[in-house]
């Protein structure tokens, strides 16, 4: 038996399937409301704790300043939840490391001079028309919060605080129209030993409060 | 009388199966040999050719009566020895351990139908254009049944690996027994992925502005927010050249004259853009692998010319590839990166909120899609 053989071209493919280039996705979110809350502090936002002799200071420790208080005040166009940051202006100059530490900036030398926090404590606090408020705080950024109680709390640079008029409650801040609270601010010098005070030394502690709203 | 009619249904089966017989079967224990996906992170070295590995199966041919049991392979050539497996690679077919009739024989390669072999051997590469032939004692010889052990040894050339898309390599060839009138196909796949990049973002890729208080946007202008950041990182199983785009989502909503860097943030209830941001890229903020410094480098069409390398920052945009050389000035474009860490700032400008809708919450609700590219 012959046959006639017939060249047989094999066939060869080459397919590029609709294989897409690698992508994740960004998402920018954010909301604009009407809401709008003016915080005021009373004197300006300014504490002034005068001239201090360094042989006030102690040489080794720490020395406390006395306590100094402010009335700060916000008032919303309507009721509305928010929550109360602040931020340090001299970031980086306080000599203890925490968000409720604020710096007192430095003196000639680049020496840390102090630091200080700021508390609210809501028995202190007048909102709206209610007879008690509760001290709120998340450090989640407004996802979760602690229970809302009786104790002060010292404000943060990345911590929100609140206050609600339920207490117990885990629900975060409430909506509120005006608040009213007495803050003190309680400030710590350095040691003096750790300072250089030949020369005049101004203490220049700057923050800035903030209304965050949820 | 009562037993004939089973007796005869008994012959007729036996006379089936006798019938069956008179022809002769080819068979290959696979008629498919998949050599696997292959992947740029497996490459090494720098050769021109990358062996995709070797493939073994089987074939016999059986008939009932002594044949030529002469076989051809036909396949396109792609060299004196080899065959093409697409235009960017080849592969190898070796026969070896022959039996004919259950005795080991030698093959013979036939240069083509009818002629003497040119060469004989226990083990034969079959080459192109050739057959194969059982021989014994140098002669080729009839018989009833074949059995051969085949090789398929594949290899493809170092740039067919660099691929941008996965591909799939399918060729095929033909065994014909010549003068038992059958054939049967042989086909050959192999599949090739890119090197694979994942890119991803901080905070899963969303960035969150929060609530905006209209008392601290402007009303009769834009107000700029505080930059946010955003890392970009891209991890790949290999150093690969990739380049990154950026696609709006929310195409057409970007306030601002139109630019390709700019992105919407969405429209408001009464259909008034609420905003756009950008996504600044600094090289002095980017590292990758263990390059002491980056540049980066663009070019609108992804590939060559591409700008000069920068370390100044740069918006991404949705129509010029954006990539990352280590030379400062090079122009040759993006570097292999195996590992990229990109600190963006995203900034984002609001819309006059006298322009805005605000009678109720306005979202600002910006999407976009990374897209990286391999070169």
């Amino acid at each position: 038996m012959k046959r006639i053989l017939i060249p047989l071209a094999a066939s060869a493919l080459l397919s590029g399937t609709a294989h897409a280039a690698s992508t994740v996705d960004l998402a920018v979110t954010g909301l604009i409301t009407p809401m709008a809350c003016t915080p005021a502090l009373s004197s300006g936002g300014l504490v002034d704790f005068g001239k201090i002799s360094r042989n006030d200071l102690n040489l080794t420790n720490g020395t406390r300043l006395p306590h100094k208080y402010l009335t700060l005040t916000v008032s919303c166009n309507a009721p509305g939840r928010f929550a109360l940051r602040m931020r340090d202006n001299r970031d980086g100059t306080a000599h203890v490391n925490s968000e409720i530490f604020y710096g007192l900036g430095l003196d000639t030398s680049g020496n840390k001079i102090g630091v200080y926090s700021v508390s609210f404590d809501p028995r202190q606090t007048v909102v709206d028309d209610l007879a008690v408020v509760y001290g709120t705080e998340s450090t989640t950024g407004g996802l979760a919060w602690r229970t809302a109680n009786l104790n002060p709390i010292d404000v943060g640079s990345r911590s929100l605080l609140g206050f609600t008029d339920v207490v117990g409650s885990t629900a975060g801040p409430s909506a509120i129209q005006t608040l009213t609270s007495t803050l003190k601010l309680e400030a710590t010098i350095n040691a003096r030993q750790n300072l250089d005070l030949s020369v005049e030394t101004p203490m220049d502690g700057s923050a800035t409060l903030e209304v965050v709203y949820l | 009388m009562g037993l004939k009619p089973a007796l005869m249904s008994a012959s007729l089966l036996l006379g089936a199966n006798a019938w069956g017989m008179d022809e002769c079967q080819l068979n290959l224990s696979e008629t498919r040999v998949d050599f696997g996906l292959m992947n740029r992170a497996v490459a090494q070295g720098a050769a021109a050719e990358r062996p995709l590995g070797e493939r073994r199966l089987s074939l016999s041919l059986n008939c009932p009566n002594p044949t030529d049991l002469s076989l051809f392979y036909r396949g396109l050539a792609s060299s004196g020895e080899r065959f093409q497996f697409t235009q960017h690679g080849s592969y190898s077919l070796r026969a070896s351990d022959a039996l004919l009739d259950g005795q080991a024989v030698e093959l013979g390669l036939l240069p083509g139908s009818g002629q003497p072999a040119a060469s004989m051997g226990s083990t034969l590469r079959w080459r192109p254009e050739h057959g194969i032939v059982p021989m014994r004692a140098g002669v080729p010889v009839n018989g009833r049944s074949l059995s051969l052990q085949l090789e398929v040894d594949a290899w493809a050339r170092e740039d067919a690996l660099r691929v941008n898309d996965a591909v799939t390599w399918d060729t095929s060839g033909l065994f014909d027994a010549t003068h038992t009138g059958r054939s049967r196909e042989l086909r050959l796949q192999a599949r090739f992925a890119p090197a694979a990049c994942t890119p991803s973002l901080s905070n899963g890729g969303t960035v969150a502005f929060g609530k905006l208080s209209v008392m601290d946007l402007n009303l009769d202008k834009e107000t700029t927010l505080p930059a946010r950041p955003l890392v970009v990182s891209v991890a790949c199983d290999a150093p690969s050249a990739f380049t990154l785009r950026l696609q709006d989502n929310r195409q057409g909503s970007a306030t601002g004259p139109g630019d390709d860097t700019t992105y919407g943030l969405g429209l408001d209830a009464q259909q008034q853009k609420v905003g756009r941001y950008r996504l600044i890229f600094d090289p002095t903020r980017t590292t990758a692998d263990s390059f002491p410094q980056l540049f980066r480098t663009d070019s609108p069409t992804g590939a060559a010319p591409w700008s000069s390398a920068s370390a100044s920052p740069m918006a991404i945009g949705a129509s010029r590839f954006l990539g990352f050389s280590a030379s400062a000035g090079s122009t040759s474009g993006p570097e292999p990166i195996q590992q990229l860490s990109a600190t963006t700032s995203l900034e984002a400008v609001i819309a006059p909120l006298g322009t805005l809708d605000l009678g109720s919450e306005v979202r600002l609700d910006g999407a976009a899609t990374l897209e990286l590219n391999y070169l």
